[in-house]
């Protein structure tokens, strides 16, 4: 298991940082005030039929953490048996996670479940990065099934999805014959207003508690992406401790 | 005001009379309102020969959210009281089928009014969860309130749960299958039913073709459903609500909110 785990050390100074090497090596980057960022280097030729990856992430109270993937992740042709990728952080009162994630490739006959899983303590913020992509070039596409589960320590939920994709299996309605879906999810502050003309990156989905999902669903990843909101959510969420 | 259960009209009928009437589009709960986002897909990718593919990729996505939100108000709406003077919350028979009608049953007590509420808005908060977005959410609570305006007035017993709240239909539905005897099963073939029948109703208007080679769609898409029947018809718990998404479906709604010169609301 990978172990990621920042805390305030002495009041307003550097956050202590525990990096635990798994499948995914974690790298330290830079800590300031408050402020931690690690990279995510994988350890080998992630993701195999079999692989299970296990990343987990505490950010203590009051602690800004920015988790960057360094290149993205290809999950190969599964030989019978998925594969796992498994993140379960927990985020302190007043803390902030941000995790930017570069593209998760499902290549053709690949089968992953992946299951990421957030508490959040009281006032934190989390804004989480995923693209997903079925297929490398010229593929349609393998198996994910893809579960986010975004809670309240005491277990109030803000987003709960399964998300079932199948390259083979294209559904109306799902992603229809589109490869690609990214996604930046943030949880913790109302999204901000826009004007109609800002971007055209697809839909804002307004959660019932405060937080939204943005989407984009395409063709490429050049052409469908959610950066603009991405950048404006993870820059508001990080001055929040500085 | 508690409206006691020893005077209410004690109105009793059999579970699939009771769905024949509520999945019936000539019931004046508004539901003609809605396309299931069929207006908005049209006009964003989707072609009139994937429409049977359509319905039946709902019945594997938004459907089981919907069914299995109804199942569990069903269950947390039935409550009784039982001998050590907790909440007895048993299915009965454990066979869905079976446990349909049971005419002993007197709907919400009076001494549960906020019992039952509480745990309905925690139900509310796991479906809006999983309902990311607002546009749905927002239609699930006007035909909620359609239905429940209904509901109040044929079975008296659920007005202790509808009137303070707005609630999304499928809770409504199934605090209404609880109080008039809908078995579990049932409700989840009739919200299935009735998703698939709205879809085809819109799609005889929006891309008019055959309207017998829709209905074959429809039954198409509820046998395919028919498997996850027993499995979504057990739901008791607000936390185990399936969470299926389907992000084409999601950014739809939010499309026809604002569709200029739409023929449906959603």
């Amino acid at each position: 298991m990978t172990t990621i785990a920042v805390a305030e050390a002495a009041p307003g100074g550097p956050p202590k940082v525990r990096l635990t090497p798994g499948l995914l090596q974690p790298r330290l980057v830079t800590r300031k005030a408050r402020f931690a960022h690690v990279a995510l280097v994988a350890g080998g030729a992630t993701l195999l039929g079999g692989d299970s990856v296990s990343i987990r992430v505490e950010v203590g109270a009051g602690c800004t953490l920015r988790i960057e993937d360094i290149g993205g992740t290809v999950a190969y042709p599964s030989t019978g048996r998925p594969s796992d990728w498994n993140v379960d952080a927990v985020v302190g009162d007043g803390a902030v996670l941000v995790w930017e994630s570069f593209p998760f490739v499902v290549a053709d006959r690949a089968h992953v479940r992946r299951r990421t899983t957030v508490r959040r303590g009281a006032d934190a913020q989390v804004c989480l990065r995923e693209t997903l992509v079925l297929g490398r070039t010229g593929e349609a596409g393998g198996r994910i099934v893809s579960t986010t589960d975004i809670r309240d320590v005491d277990g109030t939920p803000f987003f709960v999805e399964e998300l079932s994709l199948d390259g083979e299996h294209p559904r109306p309605g799902v992603l229809g014959r589109s490869r690609v879906l990214d996604t930046a999810i943030m949880v913790g502050a109302e999204p901000e207003e826009e004007a109609p003309s800002d971007t055209d990156e697809g839909q804002v989905l307004v959660l019932a508690r405060p937080g939204a999902v943005a989407r984009a669903i395409g063709s490429a990843t050049h052409a469908a992406h959610v950066d603009v909101r991405w950048r404006r959510w993870t820059n508001r969420a990080e001055r929040r401790t500085e | 005001m508690t409206v006691t259960s020893t005077d209410l009209p004690t109105r009793r009928n059999a579970s699939a009379t009771l769905a024949m009437l509520l999945a019936d589009s000539r019931l004046p709960a508004g539901a003609h309102v809605s396309s299931n986002g069929l207006e908005a897909g049209l006009r964003h990718g989707l072609a009139a020969h994937e429409v049977a593919d359509y319905m039946r990729t709902r019945m594997t996505t938004v459907v089981r959210v919907e069914a299995g939100a109804a199942v569990i108000a069903r269950h947390l709406a039935d409550v009784r009281p039982s001998a050590d003077g907790a909440a007895d919350t048993e299915q009965g028979s454990g066979d869905p089928d079976r446990d349909s009608f049971r005419p002993e049953r007197n709907g919400i007590a009076p001494e549960r009014d906020t019992v039952v509420p509480d745990r309905l808005g925690v139900l509310e908060t796991e479906w809006a969860a999983r309902t990311p977005s607002a546009a749905l959410r927002e239609i699930a609570v006007a035909l909620g309130a359609g239905l429940a305006r209904i509901g109040q007035r044929i079975w008296p017993q659920t007005a202790a749960v509808l009137r303070p709240t707005p609630l999304p239909r499928p809770i409504v539905l199934g605090t209404i299958a609880a109080c008039a005897g809908i078995g579990a099963a049932d409700l989840v073939r009739l919200v299935a039913y009735d998703d698939a029948q709205t879809v085809a109703a819109a799609v005889l208007k929006l891309e008019p073709t055959d309207p017998i080679r829709v209905t074959g769609w429809v039954l198409d898409a509820c046998a395919a459903m028919e498997d996850s029947v027993s499995e979504l018809s057990r739901l008791t718990r607000p936390e185990a609500l399936p969470a299926s998404g389907a992000p084409l479906i999601e950014d739809w709604a939010e499309v026809q909110s604002v569709l200029p010169r739409r023929l449906f609301r959603a």
